[in-house]
C-alpha cells in the first residue's frame, strides 16, 4: 500500500508528534501517537498527515500554544519526509513548509480578521484549486498540446 | 497531465479536512488541508518543471523497414528514445502503429527508461493484411513522476507511414520452355507486303510490279529501278477466351493462375485500345460462358472489357447439375436450369417479406452464366462462339493444364476459325507453393507440362506459351541444374 519508503524526517516527526501528544495529555495521547506512527509507517504520508491533524485538532482545547506549534511542526516533518527520498530534496522541503506556512498562516490571519470560517475554506480551497489547474494549463501549452480553436 | 489514484486520494483527504473545519468549526483542520494542498501543488509545479525539461531533453527516432509492402507482408518498425540529461521522471515509450495493422510481437513494443537512464531501443515487425496508405503514429511518450501522483502523455518524434499494395503478378515470366520472350502483347505481325501507310522496305524491281510501286528518288540514288513497299494493313481482330474455372485458384491470394493470366489479357485489351483494334471477350465458367462481348473498337468496349477482366474471380464448381432430382427437402428446390432460377426470383422479387429478400441473391447468382454447358464448357464456348465472328480473328486463350484434352480439342476448333492462335497456359506445378515435395518432382511436373505445351505448338498456326511466377520457374531450373552438375562432374 506504502509506496515511498520511510525516511528518517518522517520517522522524526511522527516521534515528535506521539510523545507530544503523550506528554499533553497522558493515555489517550499515548494511544492517539502510536496509532499515528504505525500508520506513518505503514500507509501513504497522506493518511498520516490528516489522521494527526484530527488528533491535533482534538486535543487542542487541551493543550497550550507552544505543544500546539511542536505537534503541527511535527506533522509538517511527516508531510515532506517523503521528499528525501526524491531529487532537489532541500528545494521540495523549504518550498513546501513555506507555501503549507503560507496557506496555513494566510488562512489563520484571514479567519481573525473576518471572523468568518466559511470565507476562510473557501479561500484557501478556491487558491489551491486555480493554481493547480493553472500549473496544469502551462504545461499543456508549453508541451504544445492545446489546440489553436481561433 | 493526467492524475493517479494517489493525487486523487490526497485532494479527497484534503477537502474532507476542510469540510471537518466547516463542520467543527475547527480551524485546526483547515491548517491540516492547507498542508496537503501545499504538499500537492509543490509536487505538481515540480513535475511539470521536470516534464518540460525532459521533453526537450528526449529525441525519440521511429523507421520503418520498408515504405512499401504487399498485402500480409512484414516490415520491421525500430524505434528508439535517448535523452541528452537524465531525467527525474520515469519515461514510458509506446509506438502507435495503425489499427489495420497486426502486431506481431506485441510484447517487443513497448519500452521504459527508468530514472536515470539515457537510452532504448526496442525493433517490432507489424504484418499488413489490408491494402491502402496507413501511417504510424508519433510514439506516445508517457512521463511518471517517482511518487505515482502525475503522468503525462505527449506524441513524440515523426510519423512514419507506409503504402500496402495489393498482391499481384510479379516478375512475370511468358516464354517457352523456361526462356523468357520479350514481345509486347497484343502485338502481332502479319509478314505480308502490301497496299498500306508504314514503309517497309526499298528493293529492286522485278518484272510484274507496277508502275506506281517504283520509289523514283531511290531510283535516281541507285541508278536502278527501285520499288518501295508498304506494311499490309490487316483488318485483324484479337477475341480474347478466358478460363476463370476453379482450377485456376491454384496459387497465394493475388498471385493465383487467374491473376497471372488476366495480367496478360488486360495486356491485350491495353494493346487493342492503342491501336483502335476490334476485340472480344469469352470468358469461361465451371458451367458455362459468363461473359460474350462481341468485336467492337469504341473506348467504352475497351472500357467494359477491362472491368469485366479485373473483375473476375474464378467460379466454383456448382452441383446444382449434379441434384438428384428425386432429393426432397431444400436440396430438391434448388433451380435445376437458368429459366427455373429466373421464374423463382421473380417470384421472390414480388414477396416483400425477409424470406425473400434473404433468398434473392442466391437466385439471381445463378442468372450470372450466359449460357450453360454440361461438359468441356472451353471447347464448346470456343466452338459456339468464334464462329459468329467475321473477318481476320486472331484467338488469345488463356487457360492453364488442368483439362488437357479439352484444351487441345478448343484449341483446334478456334484454328479452325481464326488465322492464328495464342494459348497462354499457366502450368500448375508452377503456382502449387505447398503441393510440391521435392525439386525433382517439380522438375517431372514442369517437363511434363512442356510436353503438353509442346503438343499444342506442332499445331498449324498455333503457338503456345508459358505464363508463371519468373521467379518460381528459375528457382526450379536452377536447383535441377545444380542437382544435375555433380552427377555429370563424376562421369
Amino acid at each position: 500500500m506504502r509506496r515511498e519508503r520511510p525516511t528518517w524526517l518522517g520517522g522524526v516527526g511522527a516521534l515528535l508528534v506521539a510523545v507530544g501528544c503523550t506528554v499533553a495529555t497522558g493515555l489517550p495521547g499515548f494511544i492517539a501517537g502510536t496509532v499515528l506512527f504505525v500508520l506513518w509507517y505503514t500507509v501513504p504520508t497522506l493518511y498520516t498527515v490528516a489522521f494527526g491533524q484530527l488528533v491535533v485538532a482534538a486535543l487542542a482545547d487541551d493543550i497550550g500554544v507552544a505543544f500546539l506549534v511542536l505537534l503541527e511542526l511535527g506533522l509538517l516533518a511527516v508531510l515532506v519526509g517523503p521528499s528525501l527520498r526524491q531529487d532537489r530534496p532541500g528545494w521540495r522541503i523549504g518550498v513546501t513548509s513555506v507555501v503549507a506556512a503560507l496557506f496555513g498562516g494566510g488562512a489563520l490571519a484571514v479567519y481573525r480578521w473576518s471572523g468568518r470560517l466559511p470565507l476562510v475554506v473557501g479561500g484557501v480551497v478556491l487558491v489551491v484549486a486555480v493554481i493547480s489547474y493553472g500549473l496544469h494549463r502551462y504545461e499543456r501549452v508549453a508541451l504544445g498540446l492545446v489546440e489553436d480553436n481561433i | 497531465m493526467e492524475v493517479t489514484r494517489r493525487y486523487e486520494v490526497g485532494v479527497v483527504l484534503g477537502c474532507l479536512l476542510a469540510g471537518g473545519a466547516l463542520l467543527f468549526d475547527q480551524l485546526l483542520l483547515l491548517v491540516g488541508a492547507a498542508g496537503i494542498g501545499a504538499s500537492l501543488l509543490v509536487r505538481q509545479y515540480r513535475f511539470t518543471r521536470d516534464v518540460l525539461a525532459t521533453a526537450d531533453a528526449l529525441t525519440v527516432t521511429q523507421s520503418m523497414s520498408q515504405r512499401r509492402v504487399a498485402t500480409d507482408e512484414d516490415t520491421s518498425v525500430a524505434v528508439s528514445a535517448t535523452l541528452s540529461e537524465p531525467s527525474p521522471l520515469a519515461v514510458a515509450v509506446e509506438p502507435r502503429p495503425p489499427m489495420t495493422a497486426t502486431e506481431r510481437d506485441p510484447e517487443n513494443q513497448s519500452f521504459t527508461l527508468a530514472a536515470g537512464e539515457r537510452d532504448a531501443t526496442t525493433t517490432f515487425s507489424l504484418r499488413w493484411p489490408v491494402a491502402g496508405k496507413f501511417e504510424c503514429e508519433p510514439p506516445t511518450v508517457t512521463l511518471t513522476d517517482p511518487a505515482g501522483l502525475f503522468r503525462s502523455a505527449v506524441p513524440m518524434g515523426d510519423a512514419e507511414s507506409v503504402t500496402v499494395a495489393p498482391r499481384r503478378p510479379r516478375a512475370l515470366h511468358v516464354g517457352m520452355g523456361g526462356e523468357s520472350m520479350s514481345t509486347a502483347f497484343g502485338e502481332h505481325k502479319t509478314g505480308d507486303r502490301g497496299v498500306g501507310l508504314d514503309p517497309a522496305e526499298i528493293r529492286q524491281y522485278v518484272p510484274g510490279d507496277t508502275m506506281r510501286q517504283i520509289d523514283w528518288k531511290a531510283t535516281a540514288r541507285m541508278n536502278t529501278p527501285h520499288v518501295r513497299e508498304f506494311d499490309a494493313e490487316t483488318d485483324l481482330s484479337t477475341a480474347l477466351v478466358v478460363d476463370h474455372r476453379s482450377s485456376m485458384t491454384t496459387g497465394i491470394e493475388g498471385e493465383t493462375k487467374l491473376d497471372y493470366l488476366r495480367h496478360v489479357a488486360l495486356a491485350y485489351a491495353d494493346n487493342a485500345r492503342t491501336n483502335t483494334e476490334p476485340l472480344s471477350l469469352y470468358t469461361v465458367g465451371d458451367a458455362g460462358v459468363t461473359t460474350t462481348r462481341q468485336p467492337d473498337a469504341s473506348a467504352r468496349h475497351y472500357t467494359d472489357i477491362e472491368t469485366r477482366l479485373h473483375d473476375l474471380v474464378s467460379t466454383a464448381v456448382e452441383n446444382t447439375t449434379e441434384t438428384d432430382p428425386t432429393t426432397n427437402g431444400p436440396s430438391g428446390a434448388r433451380a435445376q436450369t437458368p429459366r427455373e432460377a429466373r421464374e423463382m426470383a421473380t417470384h421472390l422479387r414480388s414477396e416483400d417479406s425477409a424470406f425473400g429478400r434473404t433468398l434473392l441473391p442466391y437466385v439471381v447468382e445463378s442468372e450470372r452464366y450466359v449460357q450453360r454447358i454440361e461438359g468441356d464448357p472451353l471447347y464448346k464456348t470456343v466452338r459456339t462462339y468464334l464462329g459468329g465472328v467475321r473477318g481476320s480473328v486472331m484467338t488469345v486463350i488463356l487457360t492453364d493444364d488442368t483439362h488437357r484434352m479439352e484444351v487441345r480439342e478448343a484449341v483446334r476448333a478456334a484454328r479452325r476459325r481464326s488465322e492464328h492462335v495464342l494459348v497462354f497456359l499457366a502450368p500448375t506445378v508452377l503456382f502449387e507453393r505447398g503441393g510440391v515435395g521435392t525439386v525433382e518432382s517439380a522438375y517431372e511436373g514442369y517437363v511434363d507440362f512442356e510436353e503438353f505445351r509442346r503438343d499444342l505448338t506442332r499445331i498449324d498456326g498455333v503457338t503456345a506459351l508459358e505464363i508463371a511466377p519468373a521467379d518460381r520457374i528459375e528457382a526450379i531450373l536452377a536447383e535441377t541444374r545444380r542437382a544435375k552438375e555433380p552427377a555429370a562432374g563424376g562421369r
